[in-house]
């Protein structure tokens, strides 16, 4: 172990309730007091234990490292991380291995890799696995320190699964088993969907649940790249999904000619249709020529009226809505069909259980009228768009590409003096010369400049027994130079530079995510230096060139004389799915 | 802003920028994402576009337009947030003052005690008749309009609970002006004190759902608080798990406001704003579909149309009426019903609307 590390803590209490809690390692009231969870986050951790309807003391708390690491810090990147690991095991482990420990809840990532040797907590929270090697079930969630970090709306969620642990170690758990009908041939596929018929047309409430798989579909799903639902982006397998008499029935096909009629067979029926994430696909459903009909419920708006704060992606809300589903995502490279197949039980399972659950909290209502309702009117105005004025469009470019030009001379003339520069040694007409030094080879002995290794003085020593008369030399002289100032560029690193350049005061502010203060010309600090120092034009100057290529580059478009690449629509979805791979994903974050 | 006349722009063509449909169109999708239920938009989207009024920041606005013979109709909510500030504080000189303009009032007693720019005779009453008051306080708007605006920003980051810090930045951004972080603060001590009923709610809605105890006299109304929940009228219901923070004083424990105090104090009236909004949109299209077909944007709390020119008064009416009705869900202590104005206009181009 790291000498630096501090304090131990075997851990305390007793799993009453069956439940042991896992934290990451000591922090400094926990080093300090030998006990776990006693500092800050052990105030939250005591705070939510009770707003679940506990007490601390009916749970077994205990650390995976059992001391506090060198500056507080315990990363897989750190050095010791595997060791500490290993050797804190023999701490906890025989503690979670008796028998009055039913559910293990390791909370944050540390422990997650320490019992389940998986990583990512915010995909994994809320899942339920079965251990052998601790004979007990493990429900991760994540640690309270996170909760603390500006995520206190995740305190819902680690109270939910605080209550599932507790419910699983008095009553157990067993995975939910489906009726799964995986690639079969037509005439089976149709017999599904024709037993969905039937059952429809006595309940017409009966909801369908589907889902579409398409190439990339977790990235683009995310970012919900909508603009292009107009497409038809491939489709390579469907799922339809129906719950009847408590028992889900879920079918997975491939999207090809083989099934389209019964696609559409399916879709035309009368009952309500449940999807998570409409905006990625309905468009491109109907983008294939298929029509929706009946209700169109969308799982992840439901859930988003329920915890508007909480993330709504499928496999966030599934834990809550599913508990007995297992985690599956994991499955989509190798059981397509399957995984497929779950999204659309797991999506007709949530529509249920958050009819109930909105009921219950009296937001029924909400959202049936004001999202549920509101929704198709939202889609008109999307379908009918707002008219643009090509011309005025190409006008507005033309003026900003003017006024970009006219900024960026005046700010060269106002950088005069600081601009950047590039030297040449040979001459270049129409440049100003200054002196510059250069460094120069020359002979020792004759002081000849330039001298190659030919040179007379060197020769005379080439001979056996004679010394040479000189020996290549380096000296600095002064010489001509040509100057050509470059473009005052208003980057950070140009404005920075000029300020100092200048002499000016430097304004720092908070870097939230490096945690320290830094000199920044972002747009608050710009206008700081510009109220700063009025007779300097640079930094307003600098604000509006910012403002011109925001302008441009966002909304209007830069002129072009190039016509714009005739692009197939194939084309033209391939490359909205990888902008929305590289796009921010808002519910990311990591421990 | 350029005068000169852009050249033969026919063999140029875009790059970047709004995405456009096949259809020459821009296509925004709604969604519902913020957590108090306000639409937004995505691929592209059009609430992000410059709202602001200088010509560069008009250029985008300017590019959208409709064919010959259309228009662009707007209707906005007038002072929807402040009126609903007023309305959970159970504040009713706040409400009336926030309908006639709350910020020309309050600059003018910032003028009057902070600057000494206007004589106590010259500050207009709430004593006076609402007609009095609105042309008073159309003449403290025309005279004082930096002041004004400048108060205006830092008003409404007090209603909800934004720091002096925070308005300052926030000034700096939006408007280019720098204050001190004192004068900032004495301006918002000013506006505590004239509107007493605003922190007093703060300090209510917080204690009844952060769980502290109530160091004022209870002031709330409209709205269910209890134990980390929050229900707004319209039953939208968010959590909020931080809203107090626990410090030792030399008197033993007490509270103050947590990291999530400005999100609940911010959610009530902006969540109920959304629902007004579009409960009004939705009595056009269930009652008029031939005027709800014009219907093209929900922006900010403003309906954007797109008309023929002769259904254009027909359109207004019927927005005006609707957006206008009393609020079933908003019943005031005297058993009325709270209504919004709104501010119609109008035109062909979206930034140049009159």
């Amino acid at each position: 172990m790291d000498p630096l590390a501090t304090g131990f803590s075997p851990g305390e209490g007793r799993p009453e309730l069956g439940v042991t809690l896992l934290g990451e390692a000591l922090g400094e009231s926990e080093a300090k007091l030998g006990r776990p969870f006693m500092g800050p986050a052990g105030m939250r951790l005591g705070r939510m234990i009770e707003r679940a309807g506990f007490k601390r003391e009916q749970f077994q708390i205990l650390n995976t490292i059992s001391c506090r690491p060198p500056n507080n810090n315990f990363s897989p990147d750190d050095a010791y991380f595997d060791g500490a690991m290993a050797h804190c095991r023999q701490h906890w482990e025989p503690q979670v291995k008796r028998p009055e420990t039913k559910v293990i809840v390791p909370m944050g990532n540390v422990p997650l890799k320490a019992t389940l040797d998986l990583e990512g907590i915010l995909s994994k929270r809320g899942y339920v696995w079965w251990s052998d090697q601790y004979d007990a079930y493990v429900l991760p969630t994540v640690h309270p320190s996170y909760i603390m970090r500006g995520n206190s709306a995740w305190e819902a969620a680690w109270i939910y699964d605080l209550r599932h642990a507790v419910e699983i170690a008095q009553d157990g758990w067993s995975p939910i088993e489906r009726d799964y009908l995986l690639d079969p041939p037509p005439p089976k596929a149709w017999a599904w969907a024709r037993s969905y018929r039937d059952l429809v047309a006595q309940d017409v409430t009966l909801a369908l649940g589907y889902d579409i798989e398409t190439p990339d579909k977790s990235a683009a799903e995310d970012e919900t790249d909508i603009n292009l639902g107009y497409l038809p982006g491939p489709i390579y397998r469907i799922s339809f999904a129906y719950v009847w008499r408590g028992r889900t029935y879920a079918l997975s096909i491939p999207w090809d000619s083989n099934y389209l009629e019964l696609i559409g067979f399916l879709f035309a029926t009368p009952g309500p249709k449940i999807v998570a994430n409409r905006h990625f696909d309905v468009p491109r459903i109907n983008a294939h020529g298929v029509s929706i009909a009946g209700d169109r419920h969308d799982v992840q708006e439901m859930w988003h009226v329920l915890h508007s704060a909480l993330p709504k992606k499928l496999e966030h809300i599934v834990p809550f809505l599913c508990p007995r589903q297992p985690a599956w995502k994991h499955l989509s490279g190798s059981q397509p069909a399957l995984y497929n197949a779950i999204d659309s039980a797991v999506e007709v399972e949530a529509y249920y259980r958050l009819i109930d659950l909105l009921t219950e909290a009296r937001m029924w209502e909400t959202y049936h009228r004001d999202i549920f309702q509101l929704n198709p009117i939202l889609l008109y105005m999307t379908e009918q768009g707002m008219p643009v004025d090509e011309q005025r469009r190409k006008e507005a470019a033309w003026q900003i590409g003017e006024l970009k030009a006219e900024v960026r001379v005046k700010l060269n003339e106002a950088a005069e003096g600081a601009r950047p520069t590039k030297v040449y040694k040979k001459a270049k007409p129409g440049l100003t010369t200054i002196t510059i030094q250069v460094e120069e080879k020359y002979c020792s002995e004759c002081g000849k400049p330039k001298v190659s290794a030919k040179h007379p003085c060197f020769k005379v020593g080439q001979a056996e027994g004679e010394v040479p008369l000189g020996e290549l030399k380096v000296r600095t002289i002064d010489a001509t130079g040509w100057v050509e100032p470059l473009d005052f560029k208003p980057s950070n690193t140009g404005l920075l530079r000029y300020a100092k350049f200048k002499g000016y005061r430097l304004f720092s502010r908070y870097d939230k995510q490096q945690g320290k203060r830094v000199y920044s010309m972002d747009e608050s600090s710009l206008r700081k230096y510009a109220l700063a120092h009025p007779e300097d034009p640079i930094f307003a100057l600098a604000l509006e060139e910012r403002e011109l290529t925001k302008l441009a580059g966002t909304y209007i478009g830069v002129l072009t004389e190039e016509p714009p690449k005739q692009l197939t629509a194939e084309q033209e979805y391939y490359q909205a799915v990888n902008r929305a791979k590289y796009a921010d994903y808002d519910t990311a974050g990591s421990l | 802003m350029l005068t000169t006349t852009p050249p033969d722009l026919s063999n140029y063509y875009l790059k970047g920028g709004l995405r456009a449909g096949p259809d020459g169109k821009i296509h925004g999708t709604f969604k519902h994402d913020p957590a108090t239920l306000r639409l937004s938009m995505a691929a592209p989207s059009l609430h992000q576009i410059p709202r602001g009024s200088t010509d560069l920041q008009k250029l985008v606005r300017g590019f959208f337009a409709t064919p010959p013979g259309e228009l662009f109709l707007a209707r906005d909510f007038s002072a929807i947030e402040a009126v609903l500030v007023g309305f959970f504080a159970n504040a009713p000189r706040y409400i009336r003052l926030s309908k006639l303009d709350i910020h020309s009032y309050f600059t003018a007693h910032t003028l009057y005690e902070l600057e000494g720019k206007l004589k106590f005779n010259d500050l207009p009453q709430e004593s006076w008749p609402d007609d009095q008051l609105r042309e008073a306080l159309a003449d403290i708007k025309k005279r004082f309009k930096s002041t004004r605006e400048t108060n205006k920003k830092l008003t409404h980051g007090r209603n909800y609970k934004e720091t002096a810090q925070m308005a300052q930045i926030i000034l700096l951004n939006e408007m280019g002006v720098l204050l001190p972080v004192k004068s900032i603060q004495r301006v918002m001590s000013a506006y505590d004190e004239l509107f007493p009923e605003i922190p007093r709610w703060h300090l209510t809605l917080a204690a009844e759902v952060g769980g502290g105890k109530l160091r004022v006299p209870k002031q709330g109304w409209g709205y269910e608080a209890r134990n980390c929940v929050i229900r707004q009228p319209f039953g939208a219901t968010q959590r909020y798990y931080d809203v107090i923070k626990w410090e030792k004083t030399p008197e033993g424990w007490d509270w103050n406001f947590g990291e999530d105090a400005k999100s609940l104090i911010a959610y009530l009236p902006q969540s109920t704003a959304r629902f007004i909004k579009t409960r009004a949109a939705q009595r056009v299209w269930n009652t008029r579909p031939d005027m709800a077909k014009f219907f093209r944007l929900f922006v900010h709390d403003e309906i954007l149309c797109q008309v023929p020119e002769g259904q254009a008064d027909e359109l207004d009416a019927v927005l005006k009426y609707e957006m206008e009705q009393p609020v079933p869900e908003l019943k005031l202590p005297d058993g009325s019903l709270l209504s919004i104005g709104s501010e119609g206009k109008r035109g062909p181009v979206w930034a140049t609307m009159k």
